[in-house]
């Protein structure tokens, strides 16, 4: 199982971090080795094309580990992954020397001038170059931060590139060219010399590079590619400990051996090829997810857009009419009847009413989006607040009626502000007369704002009490209105426990909102209607 | 002085233009929709246009008028609130006059008088 990466792994350059699959594969090595090292001395015959087919998959397989761990390293990743990235380019270098003067293979007795000790003292070579530069890049040394820059690390891929090479060149030529300066360490196939002379050495080189791992291990800290690079030098070890206690080739031993070079080989290439899955998944999620986010930025600054041009205008109407007032009422009074001059108050008194809504309309939605909306619902006698609504348009054809009684719980602010929105909204798109009604019933009232009009466009009523439902709308004649009203008396019935909705009249259109009432019994008084009659 | 015509939505904006119009001893009719200026538009010397309309449009009052035999060489002005750019580059040329309602009326009154004058 993995999970997402921290920060911590990111730093150390190893991203992925594993299971116990590493741990329970390491476990299988030493029993793997523990079988065909009991099989070890059964010879099983030569197979022609197992060296060949072997050594070029490792090779395959090693280079390919090199190169991606190299790409990470480049990349910012762990000086760590450069030291693994050197093993496996060792172990794949190594190889190429190997399979040349491998008897058999190219040459009867090997190129390279080789002679029969060259091919195993180049596997010595390798099985002890290989888990030391494992163990160094796991070795607990004081790596804090990536450091170096692009080139700086190119340099050290390029350095390690040069030095590994160079050596696998001399190590090669004095096995070859020089194999008089070197023990012989085999004789017709019997490489016990090797075992007993050197064995020790190279076993020491593995557990060393074991131990490591293990100490790793114990750190608790483990995280993807070292786990992988703890069970191939687990496998470089079984490899190392089977070859030498075969004794001679083609043997069981010999075989497994191989088996688990091929796993060293393969397990941490298995983890980078994961590790990089893992990575085009999370890529893709976050690729789609910004795809997601732009879109709602993009939403967000046309609504944004959208809001600046209607508050633009919306305040703009208001204050255009109060200017016009002042100027009419400083430059021509005189000329002006008391009518005329009271007229002229009147629809400043509107106009100031307009701009009032307006602003808290904007400080409501500021309210909402910041979800710190307060409501103080208090008994309130539904007809004297319809007709505290009508008297508010007192030039327009706004009447109140509502059974006597109603009571409604609510904030009297927010009620006006509910009820003033949608007047506000069939003056814009209805037609006198509006009326303003109650019904109560079940603890409920709904209250219902009629007009004449021709009513609300059946494609449009689902988005009807949508903020900003005509964001998407070019049209210069459909952008009237802030487009707020509907949505903030939705938010505004919903807090006070209510709901809205739309009913098509005929004529015209009713919009409906409910909050908490009832009907006080006995009623008081008459049926109480409240008409302002449209001022000339 | 200019016989004026005024369409506007709004009736607050509507009526007081019009009575400082008057005031000036202008000749003033007001409309708030698009089918009954189109009708008077000849009989005016200058028409006052809002933009923002439910139903017709000013934009679309505009090329009505001067599509339309009578009107074709009727001076008008756009006065907006709106805000938009990118109606402010569309509608802007179409009229003799573009104007936005955060302007003093006396620049409205301006704008009059100089189309009124204007050998037609």
């Amino acid at each position: 199982m993995t999970v997402p990466a921290t920060e911590g792994d990111t730093a150390s350059g190893l991203t992925v971090r594993v299971s116990r699959i590493p741990l329970l594969a390491a476990a299988v090595v030493p029993v793997v080795a523990l079988i065909f090292y009991l099989l070890a001395d059964r010879q099983w015959g030569q197979l022609p094309a197992f060296m060949p087919a072997f050594l070029a998959v490792v090779w395959v397989l090693d280079l390919l580990t090199a190169f991606l761990l190299f790409h990470q390293y480049v990349a910012g990743g762990s000086p760590r992954l450069a030291m693994l990235a050197g093993a496996y380019l060792w172990s794949s270098t190594v190889i190429v020397p190997h399979a040349l003067v491998f008897p058999g293979l190219f040459a009867p007795a090997g190129l390279l001038g080789a002679v029969p000790s060259s091919a195993p003292w180049l596997w010595a070579a390798w099985h002890t170059g290989f888990p030391l530069l494992i163990g160094a890049a796991l070795a607990p040394w004081g790596y804090r931060r990536p450091t170096g820059g692009h080139r700086a690390r190119l340099f050290v891929v390029a350095a390690l590139t040069l030095v590994v090479v160079a050596l696998v060149s001399a190590v090669t030529w004095l096995v070859t060219g020089g194999h008089e300066h070197v023990t012989v360490i085999i004789q017709n196939g019997d490489y016990t010399v090797l075992t007993e002379r050197f064995g020790p050495y190279i076993i020491g080189a593995n557990l060393l590079a074991l131990l490591t791992a293990v100490f790793q291990f114990r750190r608790e800290r483990t995280r993807g590619l070292e786990a992988w690079a703890f069970v191939a030098v687990a496998a470089s070890c079984g490899d190392t400990v089977l070859t030498l206690f075969a004794r001679s080739r083609f043997t069981a031993g010999w075989y497994g051996a191989r088996l688990l070079a091929l796993v060293a080989a393969l397990v941490v290439l298995a983890a980078l090829l994961h590790e990089v899955t893992l990575l085009y998944r999370r890529v893709r999620t976050t690729a789609i997810e910004l795809a997601e986010r732009n879109e709602q930025l993009r939403t967000a600054n046309s609504l944004r857009d959208h809001l600046v041009a209607v508050v633009s205008h919306e305040l703009r109407t208001p204050l255009t009419g109060l200017s016009g007032i002042v100027e009419i009422l400083r430059e021509g009074r005189d000329q002006l009847s008391a009518t005329q001059v009271d007229d002229m108050l009147g629809r400043a008194d509107s106009l100031t009413r307009r701009l009032s809504l307006l602003t808290e309309d904007l400080l409501a939605v500021s309210t909402l989006d910041h979800g710190e909306l307060h409501v103080s619902p208090t008994d309130l006698d539904l007809a004297d607040a319809l007709g505290e609504c009508a008297r508010t348009f007192p030039r327009n054809d706004v009447h109140a009626d509502c059974p006597p009684g109603a009571v409604v719980h609510a904030d009297p602010l927010r009620l006006q502000q509910m009820l003033a929105n949608y007047v506000r909204n069939s003056i814009k798109y209805g037609r006198a007369p509006i009326v303003l009604s109650a019904a109560v019933r079940d603890g409920t009232a709904e209250i219902r704002v009629r007009d004449h009009g021709p009513g609300v466009p059946a494609e449009f009523v689902p988005r009807l009490f949508d903020r900003f439902s005509r964001a998407d709308e070019a049209k210069v004649s459909e952008m009237s209105g802030s487009g707020l009203g509907l949505s903030i008396v939705a938010t505004l019935a919903a807090s006070h426990g209510g709901r809205v909705w739309y009913e098509p009249a005929d004529p015209g259109a009713c919009f409906v909102f409910t909050v908490p009432g009832r009907i006080d019994e006995p009623a008081a008084g008459p049926h109480m209607a409240a008409t302002a009659e449209r001022m000339a | 002085m200019a016989r004026v015509l005024i369409v506007d939505d709004d009736e607050d904006i509507r009526d007081t233009t019009a009575l400082r119009l008057r005031m000036l001893g202008h000749d003033v009719v007001a409309v708030d929709d698009a089918a009954t200026a189109r009708d008077a538009g000849a009989r005016f010397d200058v028409a006052v246009v809002d933009i923002h309309m439910p139903g017709t449009d000013g934009i679309t009052l505009l090329h009505q008028l001067r599509a339309q035999p009578g009107t074709a060489g009727l001076p008008i002005i756009f006065y907006t609130a709106h805000w938009s750019a990118s109606v402010a580059a569309e509608a802007a040329p179409l009229a003799d006059v573009y104007l936005t309602k955060n302007q003093p009326m006396s620049r409205l009154v301006q704008a009059i008088d100089e189309l009124a004058g204007r050998p037609g």
